[in-house]
């Protein structure tokens, strides 16, 4: 057990992270790793060392994301228990806070593979192997995926960020 | 182009800040997550010849060369020749078998065919 506890210390951020950016809120992140870490215990004694373990824990959480957006929950918005701040954000602050949350939004808006893709590529900087390997697919398949993903990505942000500053 | 295009998008992605786990969150989660495996039991590895016996191309593959075996063998005619034989019974040994039938069932005539 303590082998295990080292073991999911040394993975839980970096698992909650992905977790978060697939499904957009921390707590359904924190639940999809909870049940990430126990399967893991489960299949342990299964497990065969022919890939990396971080390759295997990143496939578990994945599949677990995806598993969760196609579960029907009613709707839980964050805003009910947020505590509004009624201090003055610095201006430079509420832009940079302002972009997250349209990147999060965009990155909300692609098919669930594709924004595996994305979050694997960039956020974990795996590289292309590595990470088809984590999505359980062809490396040509993943190539595509994320191919596909970047244009999206493209119209939702960059171009309509060049539409609002000419005003069209 | 599309170096720059994706040079742009990178540089949005950027912008998508996910925070750490602060330590107490981050501690709560894994003693919870501690807690619950331990109350779980691991599965146990199947040895490796009932897996194999599980595993379904292995079934596959055994049928279909039992399959294979039968078709030789009728293809070949070894199967109709063994078929179309009849099976002879040289009449000495029907004779002795009858007798000895005739023994077990009716008992011996006398203390003479009493053998052992």
């Amino acid at each position: 057990m303590c082998a295990y506890r080292e073991l999911v210390n040394r993975h839980l951020i970096k698992g909650v992270k992905v977790a978060e950016r697939m499904l957009g809120n921390r707590q359904d992140a924190e639940d999809v790793m909870q049940e990430t870490c126990l399967k893991i215990w489960r299949e342990a004694p299964r497990w065969k060392p022919q890939a990396k373990f971080s390759t295997w824990l990143y496939r578990v959480v994945l599949n677990a994301c995806l598993d969760r957006k196609r579960q029907v929950f009613p709707a839980m918005t964050d805003e009910l228990d947020e505590v509004i701040d009624e201090q003055p954000m610095a201006e430079d602050v509420m832009i940079e806070k302002q972009r997250s949350e349209r990147v999060k939004s965009a990155l909300q808006q692609l098919p669930d593979r594709q924004r595996a893709a994305v979050v694997l590529n960039y956020y974990e900087e795996m590289s292309n192997q590595d990470a088809a390997d984590s999505m359980g697919v062809a490396l040509g398949a993943y190539q595509q995926l994320l191919f596909r993903a970047k244009q999206k990505l493209r119209d939702y942000l960059v171009e309509d960020e060049d539409e609002a500053k000419t005003g069209s | 182009m599309r170096q720059k295009q994706d040079h742009e998008v990178d540089s949005w992605l950027a912008h998508y800040e996910v925070a750490d786990p602060d330590d107490s969150s981050r501690k709560a989660l894994l003693d919870k997550i501690v807690a619950a495996a331990s109350l779980l039991p691991q599965d146990r590895p199947q040895p490796f010849l009932s897996r194999l016996k599980a595993e379904e191309w292995v079934q596959d593959a055994a049928a279909l060369a039992a399959v294979a075996v039968l078709g030789f063998w009728i293809g070949s005619g070894s199967f109709g020749m063994a078929a179309s034989k009849p099976i002879s019974v040289p009449s000495e040994v029907s004779s002795i078998s009858s007798t000895y039938l005739n023994r077990i069932i009716f008992g011996p005539k006398s203390w003479k065919e009493v053998s052992l």
